[in-house]
């Protein structure tokens, strides 16, 4: 998805304006006459600015280059679905991983996403590799490396 | 030399070489993937390595990406499908080498200049890194403050398509960096009450955000491409391999060369060093007609010379804590989490790290001549994975990567924000290594900055003073002012255009 230049201009210089206003409130110490509002506003000049010439070149432009542009892939509803399942998997295992723990929400997860990238049909084996890559993972982090993941229904049957 | 002898002692652990023999092999995988370039292969191992000691945490990084730029070669060979940028220059080439059934011999000379070339770089890191470091010990915070100046500049005027889009890139990283409490003051930026933003946005789950969860997103939308190659399996002939690369002995030794020193520059890095000697080759070739042919000259000067230039790129990276690329970046930011300041003095500090780093790339290039026989072996079967199983399987390694690091949803977050972002940015033409390089920069250059501000009591001159700050002081500002001269010019020219085409017609 391609957005014409002015766009993608506006938005940051929309952040570089609200970076330089809002460091404003950070506060000085007493004495020393360069504070922590300096760097991070030399940075939203920066931002701003370049935000600024992307307006004008890409509104210059504005004849050639249409707003937006569908590239090839956003024709395609498939394209759509993975994207929505991609982000819609990590949305889940956020909202569910510290209820369920580690191995049942990657379980779903990784399940899910097989569903949509390889359908239906080989439904069992995508639950298979599913189940081995969790299992796989939890080993290396938890097992091997000792880092702690989401504890949850199994992983108390595992460890109880 | 005995600093020498306690790196060995440091790598020859069973632990270590298990860990630099994992990595070898997951390289050498994720290389083989065409979704999955150097970058994104790091950015996986990253959280991996964060709970390991340094020396494991440093040689799994350097294997891995040694491994990943031969294997990328892979594809490029069989499928006419690089693996990686930096196999792209001699992809076409070696596939029409494959069409002829010469596959297999080609894949071996190149994993052999692959191993020379690897190794000179690595002689060349071990050598002139610590001179280089010896004489970076006089720098203060003026020039170390030029230094960053120069490397971040490097990766968004130069190594961008577009400058602008490369600074408001670098910018966004460098305001992502001042998240959290401010480093002199003391005082909360940019967290708005957040007590999760405290401790400022972490740049692992950044960086697997804004490369491995965007690489996801761009490998499973892009509809496929129609794999035309052959991946059968191709024979190797031992002594033809070994005959081409002793007569083109002059191009692997110039490839290594041109590798070395191109990767030493700040931003550029191995897909340039094999564009450059793939044309040099051709350029004092006797038979440049064959090149595209299926003629291997090209391919040994190549394929050594982007070996070499992935040790290269980290000698402004230890020396002076400029990261050359992206992959260096990500190691910066791994020395830190590891409470080693990359600079001058970590030779002085921890030396026999440094050359642990040393002795475990001589070990990857090693290791590369069986792992990568095999691959070259098993590449019919290795290229049959397919990205609607791969990608999946990566996705939920950034999920448990982000998390790890502060065993916090946080990181999940961050990494889906990032890669939204990046996908939309890379869609868009911004070039992301910029943003990785400020948000590990930043704090580095800021605290120099301020530093000799508050020194100096803002007198900019002080930048100046000294001869080296005054010389790295006067290049930085070329570098900034040239992109704008450029465009002035530019204007003008088309101003006067179409001044011109009426006088025609009057």
């Amino acid at each position: 998805m391609r957005f014409n230049d002015a766009i993608s201009g506006a938005i940051f210089l929309a952040i570089g304006v609200f970076a330089f206003i809002h460091a404003g409130s950070f506060k000085h110490f007493p004495g020393v006459p360069y504070g922590p509002d300096l760097f991070p506003r030399i940075i939203a000049v920066m931002m701003a600015g370049g935000g600024l010439i992307l307006i004008v070149s890409g509104l210059r432009g504005a004849n050639q280059v249409p707003w937006v542009v569908l590239v090839d892939w956003a024709r395609r509803r498939r394209s759509y679905e993975l994207f929505l399942a991609v982000i819609g998997s990590m949305l889940g295992y956020i909202l569910l991983s510290d209820a369920l723990g580690f191995l049942l929400t990657g379980f779903l997860m990784l399940t899910g996403l097989f569903l949509v990238t390889r359908g239906i049909a080989r439904l069992p084996s995508s639950a298979a590799l599913a189940a081995l890559v969790t299992g796989l993972i939890y080993l290396i982090f938890v097992e091997a490396l000792r880092v702690p993941l989401p504890f949850g229904v199994i992983e108390r049957l595992l460890v109880g | 030399m005995e600093t020498l002898l306690a790196a060995f002692d440091l790598v020859f652990r069973w632990e270590i070489i298990a860990v630099i023999f994992g990595a070898c092999v997951f390289g050498i995988f994720a290389g083989a993937m065409p979704g999955i370039s150097a970058t994104v292969a790091v950015a996986l191992l990253v959280p991996i390595t964060f709970f390991m000691e340094p020396v494991a945490a440093l040689a799994a990084i350097a294997t891995a990406v040694a491994m990943a730029i031969f294997a990328g070669d892979l594809p490029g060979a069989l499928l006419r499908i690089p693996g990686m940028p930096a196999s792209a220059a001699y992809a076409e080439e070696a596939h029409e080498m494959t069409l002829k059934g010469q596959g297999g011999t080609v894949l071996m000379v190149a994993l052999l200049c692959s191993v020379l070339g690897g190794l000179v770089g690595t002689m060349a890191l071990a050598f002139s890194a610590p001179l280089l470091a010896e004489f970076a010990l006089e720098f203060q915070y003026y020039e170390y403050f030029w230094l960053a100046c120069i490397g971040l500049s490097t990766a968004a005027l130069v190594a961008a398509a577009n400058p602008v889009k490369g600074v408001i890139s670098l910018s966004i990283g460098l305001m992502l960096a001042t998240v959290g409490l401010d480093l002199i003051s003391g005082q909360p930026r940019f967290t708005f009450g957040t007590p999760a933003l405290m401790e400022g946005i972490h740049f692992i789950p950044v960086m697997i955000g804004i490369f491995a969860v965007a690489e996801v997103l761009r490998a499973l939308i892009h509809p496929p491409r129609a794999d035309a190659g052959d991946a059968r399996v191709q024979k190797i002939d031992f002594g033809e391999t070994f005959r081409t690369i002793w007569r083109y002995r002059t191009n692997l030794a110039r490839g290594s060369i041109f590798g070395t020193l191109i990767g030493a520059l700040p931003g550029a890095g191995s897909d340039i060093a094999a564009w450059v000697s793939y044309g040099y080759a051709r350029k004092r070739s006797k038979t440049p007609e064959k090149f595209g042919t299926g003629h291997p000259e090209g391919i040994v000067a190549a394929s050594a010379s982007n070996n070499a230039a992935t040790s290269a790129t980290w000698v402004p990276s230890l020396v002076f804590g400029i990261p050359g690329d992206s992959v260096t970046a990500i190691v910066i930011g791994v020395l830190f989490l590891k409470g080693l300041e990359p600079g001058p003095n970590v030779f002085i500090e921890n030396a026999p790290l440094v050359y642990s780093i040393f002795v475990s790339f001589f070990i990857a290039n090693v290791f590369l001549i069986p792992v990568g026989y095999i691959a070259i072996r098993a590449a019919s079967q290795l290229l049959k994975v397919s990205n609607l199983i791969l990608m999946p399987i990566i996705l939920i390694f950034t999920v448990v990567g982000a998390y790890a690091i502060n065993n916090s949803m946080m990181g999940v977050m961050v990494a889906l924000g990032a890669g939204i972002a990046s996908f939309l940015m890379q869609e868009n033409d911004y070039p992301v290594a910029p943003l990785i390089l400020g948000m590990v920069i930043g704090p580095l250059l800021e605290k120099n900055f301020m530093q000799a501000m508050i020194a100096q009591q803002g007198d900019l001159t002080a930048f100046f003073e000294r001869p080296i700050a005054a010389f790295l002081g006067i290049v930085t500002i070329l570098m900034w002012t040239a992109p704008v001269v450029a465009a002035i010019r530019r204007w003008q020219l088309r101003r006067r255009a179409p001044e011109g085409n009426e006088g025609q017609h009057a």
